[in-house]
């Protein structure tokens, strides 16, 4: 649209239709957006073909396919891992993401609603929170490990562990933005004072809570991998470092790209709710 | 007109010697807001209270919902002491206090849904009082997608809809322009018509408050107490320019100079 725009306006003004800027102008939107992945696509194979990219040869579009074939389709056994385990992995890997993300953004949730809006649990809660913040997630790994086992509660701890901060700390910034107004116009029309976090604050909130939710999801599958390669057995992170291992680049790139469709696609579901729960906004903030 | 209104029997509101200091903090002087301010007003009863800024007009308005406490003196709403915001005082805000997050429809059904409505019902009653503001084509839109003016449309119905005895009215229609200002003002004396709702109005118009109400109370600021009150007897639909409505002006705007002049002698009751 941008793009688009931007052009049609330069050719009126020059007089003439920049060829570039014309041919993008051609393009359906949603197409421009891969024009650089094609390009990529591309170089990979050339490089593939000539050159070895540090220690390892670095396989073609097509070796890395077949590898993930044998890995997604292959005949199971208990003693080779790369072969039919691909989907089994993927949904560890997800269902970590998810347990851990859930947890953690809920208690996330309930903890910085209430420190945004009671001063006396900020006051009793802040500098807990303050104080544990700056501790680096993977340093809780091997404490994790030694509590929980080499198991799923692990790595669900750490993500959870990652999710909390991130949506604690945006939902008590909303929470305590809540204007005052509004909780009186609240007041006035009969709303009990307990149920103003939930019809006032948590509403008010919930742009800064959207936000916090979505930096939480991130971290969940940065943690999942650092578990993965660590902490607990199976999964995309687990196959990462089998793959390092056996120096199988194929997989290692298979599952990197597996990585980016699942992040992409569960930010994307993110966003589809986050638009429905804030459909309210559109049209009050932002550009045109 | 007010032989057609049947006296209701709610909404009576007794202030008795209200006072409200605020205390100074560090190298702020305290501020004496409201200074032993003492009226009654009877049910149904159109009150608006003209004063300069600062006068402690939004003070007194703020106690009488709850949301302040007094230093000292009592507001009693029908024989009750007021304590903490209840739904019988409704409050229409200057800044509109809509919900952004709730459509028209919703923002009207809170407070009946709030105290336990049905959601159908809820909204049919608010569907209805959206018609008599002719308001029905947007019940579905967002509050930031209405005009100043359909904005305190909605805030008036909001409280309207929720069965309020007692509407107190922040200068409610100072951010809007002065002709859709004009039609508000005439909207709203249709509904309170209607509604038989107590109304306390508080204005730094004095034209707004000659041609509102049943009774202008002119306060003074610092300390804020009753400097004079009036009736007005003229009847409704007022006109602003007519040589009676005059006379109150006048009247309103002696006892205003009276104390926004340092020194009163130089001209107070002098006639021009």
């Amino acid at each position: 649209m941008q793009l688009t725009r931007a052009s049609a306006k330069s050719g009126i003004a020059s007089g003439y239709s920049n060829p570039v800027a014309s041919f993008a102008a051609g393009l359906p939107r949603r197409l421009l957006g891969l024009v650089i992945p094609a390009l990529t696509l591309v170089a990979w194979q050339v490089t593939a073909m000539y050159a070895t990219i540090g220690h390892a040869f670095l396989p073609s579009p097509a070796e890395v396919l077949t590898g993930w074939y044998m890995w997604a389709f292959g005949p199971q056994s208990s003693i080779n891992w790369t072969s039919g385990t691909f989907f089994w992995f993927c949904f560890l890997s997800i269902r970590r993401v998810l347990l851990g993300f859930l947890i953690g953004s809920s208690i996330g949730l309930v903890v910085g609603i209430v420190v945004g809006w009671y001063r006396l649990a900020s006051e009793l809660l802040d500098p807990m929170i303050q104080a544990t913040r700056p501790i680096p997630m993977t340093a809780w790994l091997p404490f994790a490990t030694l509590v929980f086992g080499v198991q799923e509660p692990a790595a669900i701890f750490l993500i959870a562990m990652g999710c909390f901060f991130p949506v604690a700390l945006n939902a008590a910034s909303g929470a305590s933005q809540t204007p005052r107004l509004l909780v009186r116009a609240a007041l006035m029309l009969g709303t009990h004072p307990h149920r103003i976090l939930l019809k006032v604050v948590i509403p008010s909130a919930m742009p800064a809570i959207v936000t916090g939710v979505r930096l939480a999801l991130g971290v969940a599958w940065v943690l999942v991998i650092v578990a993965e390669i660590l902490a607990v057995r199976g999964g995309l992170g687990y196959a990462i470092w089998g793959a390092y291992q056996f120096v199988r680049m194929d997989l290692i790139i298979a599952a990197i790209l597996t990585l980016a469709v699942l992040g992409w696609s569960s930010d994307r579901l993110l966003v589809a709710l986050a638009d429905r729960l804030l459909a309210w906004q559109s049209g009050l903030v932002g550009q045109q | 007109m007010n032989g057609v209104r049947s006296t209701p029997a709610r909404g009576e509101i007794r202030f008795v010697a209200l006072s409200k200091t605020y205390t100074g903090i560090g190298q702020r002087a305290s501020v004496v807001a409201l200074h032993n301010f003492t009226i009654e007003i009877a049910p149904g009863q159109f009150v608006a209270i003209v004063g300069p800024s600062g006068c402690g007009k939004t003070t007194l308005l703020n106690i009488v919902a709850g949301f302040e406490r007094q230093t000292s003196g009592h507001v009693v709403v029908d024989g009750k002491p007021v304590e903490r915001p209840g739904a019988d005082r409704g409050v229409v805000f200057q800044d509109y206090a809509l919900f952004p997050w709730l459509n028209v429809l919703d923002n009207v059904s809170y407070g009946l849904l709030e105290r336990g409505r049905s959601r159908p019902v809820a909204h049919s009653m608010a569907r209805e009082w959206l018609q008599q503001v002719g308001l029905q084509q947007v019940a579905e839109t967002f509050p930031h997608e209405l005009s100043g003016g359909m904005k305190q449309r909605v805030a008036l119905v909001r409280v309207l809809a929720n069965e309020s005895h007692i509407l107190l009215m922040d200068e409610p229609f100072a951010s809007v322009d002065a002709l859709t200002r004009i039609v508000l003002q005439r909207e709203l004396l249709v509904l309170w018509e209607k509604s038989l709702s107590t109304i306390l109005f508080v204005t730094h118009s004095v034209d707004e408050a000659i041609f509102l109400a049943d009774r202008v109370v002119i306060m003074s600021g610092q300390p804020g107490t009753v400097a004079a009150t009036t009736r007005i007897d003229l009847p409704r639909p007022r006109s602003a320019t007519s040589a009676a409505f005059n006379r109150y002006r006048r009247w309103a705007f002696e006892r205003l100079q009276a104390f926004e002049r340092p020194q009163p002698a130089v001209a107070v009751g002098s006639p021009n």
